[in-house]
Parts: C-alpha cells; structure tokens; sequence
C-alpha cells in the first residue's frame, strides 16, 4: 500500500490531535442527532409494552404469514454486522493498510448492529416472558431446547459472535484509549484511565498485544462466515419454496457483506465530515470500500438469477409458483425495488468517478440499504404469503403501526450507541494509522502514547 | 333437580371445579391465586364429577327434530350429537344443531321477565307480578282477538295452546319464514293432497332437484344427507353403485354445488322442463307409465323440449338426455322446492315435478306419501299475511308471539302493525326485533332446559327433557299457559298425562325407556295417491324483469337460516359452504355482468325493488346466472343481541308481503342494481379459488373409478424415492425407540383418519363440532377479515368446470391436520412443543409453546392457528367466551393463552379417555371406542378414525382402497389422512 | 373413597357435598375440642343450608390432566395396596392431619420423577393437552 501514502503534513501528531479531537465537547447538531435516536428508541419500547399486555396480534401478521417485519429486521441486522469483522480482522490478515482508517467504526458498528439483531427473536415470540426455554439449562422437568431447530443454532451463532466481535473492538481500543487519556481531563480521563487498562505502549505490552490481536482476528475470520450461514439456514432448513435452497448460505454472507460494506459507507462520510477527518479518511479509503460492495453485490444479483434458474429448472411447481408469485404476484413492487436497489445501482461502481465521488456513493450505499431490508422482506413475507403447497392458504399481509414502531425503535437503539460510542471513544484507531504512517522525527511529537 | 338457590352456588363450584377450561397460565408470573371451593349441598344423583353424563332430548334449531345426545359434565351441556337412535338424523347433526348449545348459553339473553313501562323503557319485573298483569289483559282482550303465534309447532305444546286459544276465543296461527306453501299447493294440484310426503334419498338411482337445497335447508337436511350420500357416494350404499345427481336452478348453492350436472335454467321455468322430461318418458315409454297417465296427454305435448327449450335456456337435446337417464335409472327421484317452489308459479313447479316423478313411477316407492313431515301443517304465509291486515285494522287485541321472529323476516309492515296491537307479549328468550315490539317478554327455557315433545313426522314423537338446570330466571311457556288457562300443574304434568291414558301401569316405564331412547320411532304405512285432473296446468314462468331490472334471488342462508342464527358466533363464524363469507351478507354476481357493470369483489351493490331497497357486497362467481343476482337472508338484524345486531344487510326487505296465487311468497324479486361506489373487503377464508394441480383434491371419472382394482395406485405420487429409502427406514427405527417411551397397553397405535371426498358434502358440521369440542376461539368479523380465524378444520372448496371452464360442482376437501409421520412442524419447534408423540400424533405442548411460528411455516398443509390475543380475557377487546358461553368449555381441552400455536391432535382427549377407561377395565382400546368430533357430527359419514397398525380397524380397510392418496405426498410427510378421491359422473373431469 | 367417592372411578376426585359430611358427623363430633369447633362449624353450615367455602390446597394448572382412576389403579396394582392407602402417597396422611397441607409439591419434576421410577409413559400428551 505504500504507493497510496498520505500526505507529508500528516505527522504522528497531527493524527494523535486531530482525532483526539473528536471527543472535543459535544456540538448542537450532535446532540440533536442523539435526541433523535432517543425519540425513536422511546416509540420501540412503547410499543414493546404494548405488544406484551395485548400480544403480536397487534402486528399485521395473517395466517400463513407468521414471520415478517421483525425477523426481517432481525435479518438485516445481523447483516449490517457483518462488514465491521470482516474489515477488521480478513482485511487484518490480508495486510492491507487502507482498513486501519475505517475498521474501528466498521467494528463498533457491528457490535452495536448484533445487539440490535439479538432483541429480535425476543420480540417477536409469543410469549416473551418465556425467552429463557430457548436456552439449554438443567432442570428439574428433565426439558431441553432441541437442537435440531434452527432457532437454536441460531442462538449461539449469535451469541458467539457478539462475544468475539465485542473482545475484539475493546482490545483494539486499548492503546487508543491510552493515547486520549494523555490528553484528557476530569471524568474522562478517569474513564480513560481505567479503561485502558493501564497501557504504558511498553514494548512488552506491544509484543503481547499483536500477538493477541493477531489471534483474535485468526478466531473473528471464520465467524464471519459461519454467523450468517447459520441465520440463512432458519429458512434453509424449511421446506418452504422460496427458502428451501442450498444456495442460501453463500447467498446470505455475501448480502451480508454487502449490506455491512454499505452502512459502513454510510456511517463514514458524515463522521468524516462532522470531524474534519478528510485527510485520515481519504477518498482511497472510500474507493476500497466501493470496490467490495461492487464484489459482494456482484455475488448477490447473480445469487438472485440462480434462484430463479434453480427455480424454473428444477421444474417443482411449487417453487415455480412461490418465484412467479415473488416476480408478478401483490408483491411485484417490493421484488423489483430489491433487484433494482441491489441488482442494478452497484453496477455504477464500476466507474471510477462514481467510486470517488463521495456524493454518489452516500446516495448508493442508502439504497443498497434500502434494497437489503427489502430483499429479507421479500425472501420471509412474500415465500409465506404466496403459498404455493395450499393456494387455498394464501393471504396478503399488511405491517401496522406495531411492526413500524419496533423498527424505528431499532433504529433508535442501533444509532444511540454508535453516536455515545462515537463520542466517547476514537472512532478511528490512533495507533493503527500511525503504523501505515512513515516513521517520523522523534522530537517532532509531543504527545501521543509513543 | 335442585332449587334455584342452590343453582347459583353450584354455577359457582364449576367456576373452579372445570379444571380444563382454565387458561394456560395468565402470564407465567406471580403465585397462583387463593381458590375456594363451594361444594354442592346434596350431590345430585346423576352427576359424577370427572364423568360425563349423556341425555337424549331434541333438536329445536329448525322443525326437522333431529334427535340429540347431550354431554353434561358437572351439571354444564358441553356437547351437542346426534342421538343413534333416531331414524331421523341417525346419530349425525348439522353445524344448526351443534349450535343449538350457544343459544342455551348465550350471553344476550333474556334473564327474567320484562314489562315496558310508562316510559316506554323494558324494566324487569317478577313472575307472579307479570302473570296476574297478563291475566287481566287476556280478561278483557276477549272478543277483541287475541292471537298466538308459533313456530312450526306439531306438539303436546302445540296442542295446549290451541285448547286455550279456544277456552279464551283466540286463535293460533304459525309461521316459518320459508314455509313450504308451494309443495302443499302442488301436492293438491297434482294428488289432492296437500300434506309433505317424505323422500328416500338412500335408494335413489338418479337424483333431479329442482331448487331443492336438501343438503342444507329444505325441510330435513341431515336425514336426507345422509341418505342421499349413501346412494351418491361412489361405493356408498351399494356396491360400486352412483345415483347421479343434477341440480336446476340459477344458482348453485351447498346442495348445487354437490351435483354431478349443474342446469342454469331461466328462473321460474323448472316447470316446463319437468313437464319436458315427462313429456319425453312418456312419448317415449322409456318407463312403465301408470295407466292414468293417458289424461296427461293434452298437457304434455303442450310441452314438448321442442316448444319449451327456448324459453327454458338450454337446447333441447338436453332435456332430452336428462329424460332419459333420468328415466333408466330405473329409480329416479325429482325433488322439487327451495327456489323452484317460491316464484309465483311455485306450485305449478311443484305440481309438474310431482307429475315427472308419476310417470318415472317413483311415486310410492321413493315419495311416500304416508310418512308426512310435519311443516307441512304449518299455517302459510297467506295466513300471516290476513294477520298482518287484521293487525292494521286494530282487529288484534292480544297478539302472543313464540318461537317465530316475524318483525324480521317481515321487515317494517309487521312491525307497523305490531305497535297497532293493544297489547303484544313475546315467548322469545333473546331479545329479537319482535320481542323488542312487544310490551311484554316472559323468556321461554331454552330447549335444553324444557319438557316438550314433538312430531316432526307421522310415525315419529321427539321428546325433550331438561338436561341442565336453567340458566336464567326463564319460565317453559308450556307452565305460563297452564297458569294463564287457571289449570293446576306442570306442562310436565300434562305432557306425562298424554302419554299416560291408554298405558296404565306400565306408564313408568314407557316413559323411562322413551327419554332414554329421545322418543317413540315408529314407521307409517305408505298411503297410494292418484293423479288429479292437471289437463289445465300453467307452467309459464312469470314474465321476465324489464331491461333495467334485475332478477333478484333471496335464499336462506344454509347456516343461519332464516336469521335464527345470527346470535351465535359459531355459525357468524363459519364460512358459507359456497361463497366461504363469513360475518355478513353478499350479492352473487356472474363474471360477466361483473364486467360489464365494472364491479369488483367488495364494492357495494344498492338492489332496490319494489319493497325496499338495500346495499350488498359483491361476490363474483360463475355458480349463479348471469342474468341472476342472488342473496341470502340471516343478517341485517336491528336486535337480537350483540353477535347478530347491526350486521350487514337484512335481503328481506327486498321482499314483498303480498301473498301469490298459492298462499305463498315470492323469494324472486325484480329490482334496480346500482353500483354506490363504496367498497369493503370482503371477509372469506377462500385464498385461491383454484387448486392449481397441487395434488390437494384428486378426483374420478365414475368409468375409471369402477375399473379400478384392489391394489391399485391410480395417483403416481413417489411416497419415498429411492434415495430417501435409507434416511426414512432409520428415521422409523428412531420412531420406534421413542414409542419405548409410551406405556399403552399392547402395540403402539398409529391413529389415523380417512376422509372419502366422494361423500363431503362440504356442509361444515364438521367445522362446527370442532369448535364446540375443543374450545375454539371465534375471533369476530375484524380479525377473520386479517386472516385470524381459528379454524383447526377448514373445508376447502375446488370448483370442478366443464370444457367452456363453467363449474359443474365442486370438491370439498376438509383440511386439518394431517398428524404427518414425517412431520415438517417437529424438527423446527425450539423446544419441543410441537414433537412426535408415540402413537404417532403430532403433539402440541401448549404449555411449552413460546411462539416462535417456526412451526407454521415449515407446515404445508398450513393447518396451523397462533392465537394473537388472549381469547379468553375478561372483558378483552375480543374475549369469544363472555359469560355464561364459557359454561360450555369443554373441560377436557386447554383453553390456549395468548402467544401459543395451536392444531387439531385428533382430539387427543377423546383419544386419551377412551385409553384411561380401557385400562380401568384391562382391556385394549377397540376399534370405534375412539370417536372424533368432525367423525361423530359428520352427516353424509365421509370420515372414519382409527389405528392403522389395527388390520382390522375402518380405517385401515378405507386407507387401502385404491382412490386413496396423500395430500402432497411427494413432500415424503406420510400423513396419517387418506382422502379417497372424489368421483364425478363426467368421464373426464378438470378441476382448479 | 367414601368422601371421594368418584376418585377411583373417574378423573376428578370432587368435592363432597356437605350432605355426605353430615352424614358422618351427625354422630361423630370430635374428641378434642379443637375438633369439636371445626366439626360444629360444619353442623351450623348444615342447618343454615350454607355451604362453606373451603380453601383449594392441591391445585393444578389447568393444563395439566391428572386422571385420578389411573393413578389409583396404578399404584394400587404397583405397590399393592388397596385403593385407599394410594391416596398418600401424593396427598399424604390426611387423615391424621388436624388441617390439610401439601406433602408434594405438585410441581412438573415430581411428577417426572415419580413416573420414571415407575416406569410408565413420559410421553407430553400423557399430562397435556
């Protein structure tokens, strides 16, 4: 990467200060955005409460389709996950020097998206308040989840994952947290201090921290591969024409990526802006980004062409029926702005301009978005809503204001964190782009953790 | 039975002794609330507790006077069945009679006797306060008419009120709002008599109806059901024998729907196309015609296909064809009725139809004259009608009104008169629109609470006794007219006292064997009838409507009648056999004139006649003529309690109140159709109207179904490929190990059921006794619009077409679940809720079940209902058992809370039970110990239960016959449901 | 079995009418006079044709089915006792108890235990349903 080096003015310190800047005193437009947050997390739980006390009738839900908005968002969330490891820790491995301006957002991006994810199957069971049967402990009725259902895989798929990616975002943060807390003052410098776990950037410390960190990412990389395939096969493992596709897998973790790589995009330009990080977070950086959504997205529209194929080919009529349906059926709006948002758009990309022109990709990567959630939508409400084994079943299936209000409440909860995360920690790793930095005059810092 | 004081306190015990209606734990959270226990002060002697105890009585819900078995478990009616011995019903009952149950507990009704004050208000008044107030209105109502009005009574009770109604100078008339005046009339035109013969369906060769629904309204639905499935149903009755069946009419309806051909005729025309037929038999001698048919002559070549056809709307050739098979059936049975007998020229249908029955010879052997029904001596709407005037005119003083809901069904003109009677007291135990006329309401016992008889036909008396204490501060009518009439005793007393004359001594044990067998059954002798002189009978169909007129068709709906039915939520609940509408009323329109008049399903349609004028829902369907529009009676009630109030729109008001040429009343009315641009969405549990060739029905030529062998698999579904031979042998074997776990004497059973669709008539009883055995919810007409029904059982109706695509019947297949050996719902179930039990049912803990729906979704027979609410809440915004309906929970299924999946298990209750008591007695479970509720209601007995693994059990006989198949076998679930296939008597039949 | 007379016969035990308490405890009036209290309450409710309100100690949810005939044929026939002395063995000694307490608690896992050792089905829809 070394023909990509920054430019000269970008010293050690400069990094040092003007990220430490950005845990400067909270501007008006932050706090506006927070508040916001806030707001649409109050109107979830609201309508939590109300989803408890009347029940999911509340939510649109008809018979036969049993699953939609929320295991939509649960998919899409976990989706959005995805990218923050990735970046973090293959790109980690593979040695390529432009991850070390965007992983750290990628990262808490990813931890705070599983744990929106995880509220998800809790919301839309039945009856909440049983949660726990879906955990194996011993008890005195001899009773045990069965791991033959999905939903169990599930579970701990989950869970690992946000255990890692959580370990990893922390230990990344460490010498980071360190370098602030040589510049901060009161209540966040003891906050810094205890949370930096006494780092001294001691060479010590340094050889047992890459080691360590070496091996986490070795641990993170097959989990982002194992994570979504195990969420794809909930559907997989059904019988369901429409899910019941070997596809699903490599499917699933592509879109994943894709969807990940895409709010990471997202989330960067207004940080970048918000912070004055343009000389850190370089158009170079974007461009990467672009080129594996422009990868991932490839992998998806052409998933989307097999299912269809497989469809038609396999000569079934019932998954002939469910894919008809999907196309022309009550649903045709929600497949076509899946195919045009994923399908088409990242085909832009394949310019140059468009890859480096901020602008162009903000506007992109909004509507990959859009079209991911849509085609989790299409996948889970129209499969079930087409029902091709019993077309005496089938129904059309309208969200309420339930199924909005848990959503936004998501929302809500997903950007709460990123901004306090933001906020309160470098959202851009100090000491990582220091190394892709070339080695400067010692007397010309300072400050900083070195 | 005990005083009423006590009643209260033992009301109360049930509260906390009815262990299985309480909900699955109300959250899961929070100890278990202080119960305390009232016992009874003196046991009753015919209760055990955790016993079920049964008594024979009689169906009131219409005047066929089915007989009943009524489970009673710790003193509350749980169950409503068929009573085996009754020759009328045969064991089976219809959705109307399971129903019955829900008008014995239903929360609207009238809980004491009511008196209008000054105010004009209803306010509640003691039983001696309003008798002695009564007594002295009928003083001094003498000699200025006092009238009773009644239901179809031919009974003991009957009987009484017309001895009083002479003691006091009145006089009793009664009233069904779809009388059967036209048979009469045409019975006299034709024979000269004027009574109902019964008909015997069972050993038909041929069955014709003329508009006669007699699979769901006309005169005895559940008696000629099953008698018709038996001579219908491939293999039914006789061996390898099928009665075809053709419908005419314009429209198809629950019966039409059943028929092999469907004859669209121009409405009012049956007659000349009886005639047509008759005229060919007898021109042709295709039969041996009676020697006095000879007058005929003149009459019938008036009525040659030739002449007629056109006018008719069919070509001739088909009269003619139809006059032959008819005719070599050797056998052949027209009916004529429903539709067909209520133009205004009815009774000459009626008349024509008995003519074609005369010369095919049928008269006798399969119409019996003899065996008369007894709504044939219900008063005819004629009679109604002069009542109606004299009400006008102030010639009524005292009007009574029991069992009859005229201000309904004669909408606005009854009730003008009405408030022109000085003094009005209505029987009614629910406040319908007549009692809410009324200035007095003294509340009958519902049927179930009464002593009472009846004759429903000669040869027959249908007995009711008391099966539970009264709910209500209700008084039997019987014992208020004793009282009135200043006589001592019960109307027991006096029923007793009937009987008794003649039987002496052995009296007491007449009586106890008659209320334990529900009555006397006996045959009468077949009486001969003669033609009469018909030389000048005038057939012509009434003049067509005018260009911008429409015909308009008003049919009873087949579940709530004649709007009898509207308060109980079951039937509200219940989909329509035809249309599948639930909840409200529709006009049926034909696609093209759909097209043409740029309508879709749900706009509103304004039909206005010359009567009145209301707004319908389109439905669009090619079962009616196009130039037909055709809608049920049953909704629009302005009272008659929450269910039915405010409901849709009532069809009577298109209706006139002039009685025709016969005494009866025209049901086909022309009127203006104008579209008013609002639009509903319809509430119908029909997804597809088409099954597609997704193997869901599967249905027979009769040619190909004879030629079938033992052995035979003439629907090539691969149960196991090849390749999954391997995994489904070591998936049994670990079946097996489970089983280990079960400790049911002897082998494992694998219960199973087997529905022949060659005998469904799609008639939904079976819908109706799933409700009332396991405790289902009815959600109401907002969530069954969103698809929220609980249905454990929904029958799907496939229309069969002919080549042009015009249906020619339907396939009714009842889907529930299937309880797969190999069951898509069980590995997805986190925890276990929904898994494999050892006798091969597909369990569903509802206890366990957190509600993940994963189970739903991986089903494809998606038979599968989550309860969004919590059905059973107090006062919740859609509580389905407010008090006292919750009395009939049945105590031996769960009430599901909110958040939980639930399904049919085969009625694992019944199944259970019936395995506790074998082992009580050390032996195993028989075959037919097991009895399911959709089995034991089913009229036309299309479905059988049973252990498979038994070779010698029903079920495994009927689940080797080579019309068996699986529902998507190829998806290798090995349900534990063979469907026999459905067989027509097209050669080449297409369907969905 | 007198008391509960359906308990061998059918699923539920019931609860005795006051008719059939009277009938013992006409004659029998209690040794101590603690009894004897208890015991006239029951009379004075008999007089006034009043029931009283007992309250519920053992007490299932209501999806749970406990056929009591088979519990007590099948003990009976296991443990070779006669029908009564079955009853103990979940209720324990009642009639020695001067006020009735649970001796069990009536919970899922004892019931599973008991069924194990027995060796009879633990099949869900055995219980539930």
């Amino acid at each position: 990467m070394a023909e990509h080096a920054p430019p000269s003015r970008v010293t050690y310190d400069y990094v040092t200060r003007t990220i430490a800047r950005t845990l400067g005193s909270p501007t008006r437009g932050y706090f506006l955005l927070l508040g916001a947050a806030v707001a649409l997390l109050l109107v979830g739980i609201v309508t939590l409460l109300y989803l408890l006390r009347y029940g999911l009738g509340l939510a649109g839900y008809s018979h036969p389709v049993y699953w939609a908005v929320f295991i939509t968002c649960f998919v899409f969330w976990v989706g959005i996950a995805h990218s923050g490891t990735l970046i973090s820790a293959i790109l980690f491995l593979f040695r390529s020097g432009w991850r070390t301006a965007v992983y750290r957002t990628a990262e808490a991006m990813t931890v705070f998206a599983v744990m929106t994810a995880g509220l998800f199957p809790l919301i839309h069971i039945g009856r909440q308040w049983y949660f726990y049967w879906l955990i194996p402990y011993p008890n005195e009725r001899g009773l045990w989840p069965n791991f033959k259902s999905p939903l169990i895989w599930d579970e701990f798929a989950i869970g690992t994952y946000f255990t890692v990616s959580t370990v990893f975002l922390i230990m990344g943060l460490i010498p980071d947290i360190a370098a602030v807390r040589d510049l901060a003052t009161g209540w966040r410098k003891k906050l810094y201090a205890l949370t930096s776990l006494g780092w001294t950037g001691a060479n010590e410390q340094w050889r047992h921290y890459t080691r360590g960190y070496l091996y986490l990412a070795a641990l993170a990389t097959p989990l982002v591969l194992s994570v979504h395939s195990v969420v794809s096969w909930d559907f997989a493992m059904s019988i369901v024409p429409g899910w019941h596709a070997t596809l699903f897998a490599p499917y699933f973790v592509a879109g994943a990526i894709y969807s990940g790589v895409a709010m990471v995009i997202t989330l960067l330009v207004p940080i970048r802006k918000l912070f004055h990080l343009e000389e850190i977070i370089t158009l170079h950086h974007f461009e990467n980004l672009a080129k594996l959504c422009l990868l991932t997205g490839s992998i998806v529209s052409f998933s989307y062409m097999t299912e269809n194929f497989v469809a038609w080919f396999s000569g079934n009529p019932h998954e002939r029926a469910a894919f008809w349906y999907r196309a022309f059926g009550e649903y045709w709006w929600a497949s076509w702005t899946m195919n045009i948002c994923n399908g088409l758009l990242p085909w832009l990309l394949w310019s140059k301009t468009v890859r480096t022109n901020i602008t162009a990709l903000f506007v992109i990567s909004i509507f990959v978005n859009i079209g991911m959630w849509f085609e989790r939508y299409v996948i889970i409400v129209v499969s079930l809503a087409g029902e091709p084994y019993q077309p005496w079943a089938n129904a059309v299936y309208n969200p309420t204001w339930a199924d909005w209000g848990i959503m936004a409440g998501s929302f809500g909860w997903f950007f709460m964190w990123f901004l306090l995360f933001v906020k309160n920690f470098p959202a851009v790793s100090i000491s990582e782009v220091k190394e892709v930095l070339p080695p400067p005059k010692r007397q010309a810092t300072r400050a900083g953790a070195h | 039975m005990t005083e009423p004081i006590n009643r209260r306190r033992f009301l109360k015990v049930l509260g906390v002794s009815g262990a299985g209606a309480a909900a699955v734990s109300a959250c899961g959270i929070g100890p278990e609330p202080t119960e305390r226990l009232i016992p009874y002060l003196i046991q009753p002697e015919d209760q055990i507790p955790g016993l079920a105890t049964y008594y024979a009585t009689t169906c009131r819900e219409c005047a066929a006077g089915c007989g009943l078995h009524v489970r009673v478990r710790e003193g509350r009616a749980v169950k409503l069945e068929g009573n085996p011995d009754s020759p009328i019903n045969r064991g089976r009952l219809c959705a109307r009679g399971q129903a019955g149950i829900q008008g014995l507990y239903n929360p609207d009704r009238v809980a004491r006797p009511m008196v209008r004050n000054a105010g004009g208000a209803f306010e509640a008044i003691d039983w001696d306060g309003a008798l002695q107030r009564l007594s002295a209105k009928v003083a001094e109502a003498r000699g200025k008419g006092i009238v009773f009005l009644t239901g179809a009574e031919v009974s003991t009770f009957g009987d009484l009120v017309d001895e009083w109604m002479r003691q006091v100078g009145g006089r009793r008339l009664s009233y069904e709002a779809f009388g059967f005046d036209a048979l009469r009339a045409g019975n006299r035109l034709a024979f000269g008599t004027s009574s109902l013969p019964t008909y015997d369906f069972a050993n038909a060769k041929y069955v014709l109806s003329f508009g006669a629904d007699f699979l769901d309204t006309w005169l005895s639905p559940v008696e000629f059901q099953n008698g018709f499935s038996r001579a219908h149903a491939f293999d039914g009755g006789r061996p390898a024998s099928m009665a075809k069946f053709v419908y005419v009419g314009p429209r198809m309806s629950l019966t039409g729907m059943n028929a092999d051909e469907w004859v669209g005729v121009r409405p009012g025309t049956e007659g000349a196309l009886a005639l047509a037929m008759a005229q060919v038999i007898v021109s042709r001698r295709l039969a041996a015609v009676p020697a006095d048919a000879g007058r005929l002559s003149a009459l019938l070549s008036a009525h040659t296909p030739r002449t007629v056809a056109e006018a008719i709307g069919i070509e001739q050739n088909v009269i003619v064809r139809l006059a032959t098979e008819f005719a070599n059936a050797r056998g052949g049975l027209a009916v004529a009725g429903g539709m067909a007998a209520q133009y205004a020229n009815g009774a000459e249908i009626a008349a024509a139809v008995n003519i074609l029955n005369y010369v095919a010879g049928s008269v006798g052997s399969l119409v019996k004259f003899g065996a008369d029904l007894a709504v044939g001596s219900a008063g005819t709407f004629a009679d109604v009608a002069a009542l109606t005037a004299d009400m006008e005119a102030g010639k009524v003083g005292l009007l009574f009104v029991h069992g009859a809901n005229p201000a309904y069904s004669l909408p606005g003109k009854f009730q003008q008169a009405l408030s022109k009677v000085a003094y009005k007291v209505s029987f009614s135990s629910y406040m319908d629109e007549t009692a809410a006329g009324c200035d007095m309401i003294l509340p009958d016992h519902h049927p179930l609470e009464q002593w009472a008889d009846s004759r429903p036909r000669a040869g027959v008396t249908a007995f009711q006794q008391p099966v539970v204490q009264p709910v209500f501060d209700t008084r039997q009518t019987g014992d208020v007219v004793l009282r009135l009439a200043g006589r001592t005793g019960t109307f027991q007393d006096y029923l007793q006292a009937k009987y008794r004359t003649g039987r002496g001594t052995g009296f007491d044990q007449f009586w106890l064997d008659t209320l334990a067998t529900g009555g006397v059954y006996g045959d009468a002798p077949t009486r001969a009838v003669r033609l009469g002189d018909v030389s000048n009978l005038a057939v012509a169909a009434p003049a067509a409507a005018n260009s911008e007129q429409q015909d308009v068709v008003v049919f009873p709906h087949p579940v709530l009648h004649d709007g009898r039915g509207a308060n109980k939520p079951w039937l509200q609940e219940l989909p329509d056999p035809v249309s599948k509408i639930a909840w409200h009323s529709w006009v049926e329109v034909h696609p093209d004139t759909a097209k043409a008049w740029g309508l879709a399903t749900g706009d509103f349609l304004l039909l206005k006649s010359d009567f009145g004028g209301q707004k319908f829902p389109v439905w669009i369907t090619a079962s009616v003529r196009p130039d037909v529009l055709a809608v049920p009676t049953g909704q629009g009630h302005t009272a008659y309690g929450r269910y039915a109030q405010d409901r849709s729109a009532n069809a009577f008001e298109l209706l006139g109140v002039q009685p025709n040429s016969y005494g009866g009343r025209n049901f086909l009315v022309s009127a203006s159709a104008t579209k008013t641009g609002e639009h509903r969405k319809i509430v119908t549990t029909e997804g597809s109207p088409r099954e597609r060739g997704r193997g869901t029905v599967e249905v027979l030529g009769v040619a190909r179904a004879k030629a079938l062998h033992a052995g035979d698999h003439p629907f090539h579904h691969e149960e196991t490929p090849e390749y999954a031979a391997e995994a489904v042998a070591w998936w049994a074997e670990q079946q097996h190990e489970k089983a280990e776990l079960g400790d049911y004497r002897g082998e494992q059973p694998r219960w199973g059921l087997a529905i022949d669709l060659s005998k469904c008539t799609g008639c939904s009883a079976c819908v109706t006794a799933c409700y009332a055995e396991n405790n289902i919810a009815t959600v109401g007409e907002d969530l069954m619009q969103r698809g929220r029904e609980m249905s454990w059982l929904r029958l799907e109706r496939y229309w069969l077409t002919d080549e042009h695509g015009a249906p020619q019947g339907a396939v009714n297949s009842p889907m529930l679940c299937q309880q797969c050996g190999n069951a898509p719902c069980e590995p997805v179930c986190p925890v276990y809720a929904a898994y494999h039990t050892p006798d091969g049912l597909n369990g569903q803990v509802y206890n366990r079940c957190v509600g993940t729906r994963y189970c739903s979704n991986n089903c494809p027979y998606k038979v599968r209902y989550f309860n969004w609410y919590n059905y059973a809440e107090r006062e919740g915004a859609y509580e389905a058992w407010p008090e006292p309906l919750s009395m009939l929970l049945n105590p031996d299924v769960t009430v599901r809370e909110k958040g939980v999946m639930e399904k049919c298990t085969f009625c694992v209750q019944r199944i259970r039970g019936a395995q506790n008591q074998a082992r009580l007695e050390d032996r195993n479970v028989r075959d037919g110990d097991i009895v399911t509720a959709c089995q034991q209601s089913c009229p036309s007995d299309a479905i059988v239960f049973g252990d498979l693994n038994d070779r010698r059990s029903r079920v495994y006989q009927l689940a080797g016959n080579p019309r068996g198949y699986h529902v998507l076998a190829g998806l290798n679930t090995k349900p534990a449901i063979t469907y026999l296939a459905r067989v027509v008597a097209q050669d080449t039949p297409s369907h969905g | 079995m007198y008391c509960h007379y359906s308990a061998s016969i059918a699923s539920e035990p019931g609860i005795p009418s006051l008719q059939t308490c009277i009938g013992c405890h006409q004659l029998v009036g209690g040794s101590t006079p603690s009894h004897q209290a208890e015991i006239r309450k029951v009379r004075d409710a008999w007089r006034e044709r009043k029931p009283p309100e007992w309250i519920r100690i053992h007490a299932l949810p209501g999806f749970v089915r406990f056929p009591h005939m088979r519990h007590i044929k099948g003990l009976g026939t296991s443990l070779g006792v006669e029908a009564n002395a079955t009853c103990a063995t979940c209720h324990g000694d009642v009639k020695t108890m001067p006020q009735v307490s649970l001796v069990a608690t009536l919970k899922m896992g004892w019931c599973v235990r008991c069924h194990v050792q027995n060796k009879v089905s633990r099949d869900c829809s055995v219980c539930h349903y």
